[in-house]
């Protein structure tokens, strides 16, 4: 009984890093098939660009983040502070009441781990709006006004928040505002509220790749605004598919344990 | 209990809620004693989340059971393994391979580690055995 302290102690600092390994999900692209053959060249030809000289983002995307867990996502030097409550709430939330498993939106900047597609319109010249067409999660979309219009003064809060878009150099950036408190920012359940504002900035840096920061400000949930950078893979051989979250979704009644997997550091 | 007990008890606490969580398997199927099942399709359908087979299995004494068999999403099945809506049709006979219920209800997990042949021919129609417990997607 002498060891039962130092052993207690070995496994509950031990186990959740243990975990996290035997858990093996990294966040996608590696999670999925293999790459495609031509991926390589891809990685060393420049992004296309539009007529008007624009960045070209359009094609079939998967990845970027978070997924798992945002803090796999932090630039260096960039920490994640949950204020009392908000780790409070966190570490209070079930896995089974993800908003995700029961087919509900997974909000900014949380991806499902199927395939995406950024879409314009008007298809030839400036874009007034910018649509980002989801697969998976609930086969939705997100709209960004691309037309130089500003935020409305109370927005009613939603799901995916207003969005509105420019662009600076090659980089598209995207300011929301305007979210509900409803969506997770991952399984993890890390929190966020109704004053949440982020600031996307997508940059076709290759031809296969867009690399996607984020910064969160939340006042309401976070100590201080931080950054997080998860990138997407291009998939052109793909095509978007049909997925109704709600056609057999069965996993609610039989997910158990608590959201955060991980004990607070 | 001793601390060998002790030492077990924790590890088995500390995996068992962290890896399952997600789809709530854990709590439903035993994917460490893994059945082979002589099965004939009744229907398969390449939905989502998550697709289905409900096919028929003679039991010991001659009895049709009715069972139904869950993979993963249709647009995986189509996309990363090449399912279509003809791959299964009724009256196929196939081997199956998965993890049964904990409680032993006519229903089997094939979303991970499984495998599934065409009885008579041996063609394989889906092997993630190699995905297993740590391998596996999400």
């Amino acid at each position: 009984m002498k060891y039962l302290v130092p052993t207690t102690i070995v496994f509950f600092f031990g186990c959740p890093l243990l975990a996290q390994q035997q858990q093996g999900i990294p966040d996608v692209p590696a999670v999925v098939a293999e790459l495609y053959p031509e991926h390589e060249e891809f990685l060393r030809m420049p992004a296309p660009s539009l007529p008007d000289g624009t960045p070209d983002l359009s094609g079939v995307w998967l990845g970027s983040g978070p997924m798992r867990d945002i803090r796999l996502g932090l630039t260096p030097g960039e920490e994640l502070v949950l204020l009392p409550e908000a780790q409070a709430l966190m570490d209070s939330r079930l896995a089974r009441d993800d908003p995700e498993a029961s087919c509900l939106p997974t909000g900014v900047p949380r991806i499902a781990p199927y395939p995406w597609r950024i879409a314009q319109a008007p298809l030839n010249g400036k874009a007034t709006h910018l649509y980002f067409l989801f697969e998976g999660n609930i086969h939705s979309y997100r709209q960004i006004f691309m037309d130089g219009r500003e935020h409305p003064e109370d927005p009613d809060p939603t799901w995916y928040g207003h969005s509105i878009g420019h662009w600076e150099g090659d980089t598209l950036v995207i300011d929301t505002i305007g979210f509900n408190d409803l969506s997770w920012f991952d399984f993890q359940g890390h929190p966020h509220t109704e004053q949440l504002h982020t600031i996307e900035r997508y940059t076709r840096t290759n031809f296969a790749t867009l690399e996607k920061v984020v910064t969160i400000i939340d006042p309401g949930s976070y100590e201080k605004p931080f950054t997080i950078q998860f990138n997407a893979t291009l998939r052109p051989e793909w095509e978007l598919m049909e997925f109704v979250c709600n056609e057999n979704n069965q996993d609610v009644p039989h997910i158990v344990g608590p959201a955060s997997m991980i004990p607070s550091q | 209990m001793n601390v060998r007990q002790y030492f077990l008890a924790m590890v088995l606490a500390a995996f068992s809620v962290v890896v399952f969580a997600h789809h709530g398997y854990a709590d439903r199927y035993d994917e460490e004693n893994p059945i082979t099942l002589d099965a004939v399709v009744v229907e398969m359908q390449l939905i989502n989340p998550h697709s289905l087979i409900v096919f028929n299995v003679r039991d010991e004494g001659g009895k049709v059971v009715r069972w139904s068999g869950h993979l993963g999403s249709g647009t995986n099945l189509r996309r990363n393994e090449s399912w279509t809506k003809d791959t299964l049709k009724p009256g196929d006979r196939i081997t199956i391979l998965g993890a049964p219920t904990i409680n032993g209800a006519p229903d089997i997990l094939l979303a991970r580690a499984s495998r599934i042949t065409r009885t008579d021919t041996g063609e394989e129609i889906k092997n993630s055995l190699a995905r297993g417990i740590g391998g596996r997607r999400f």
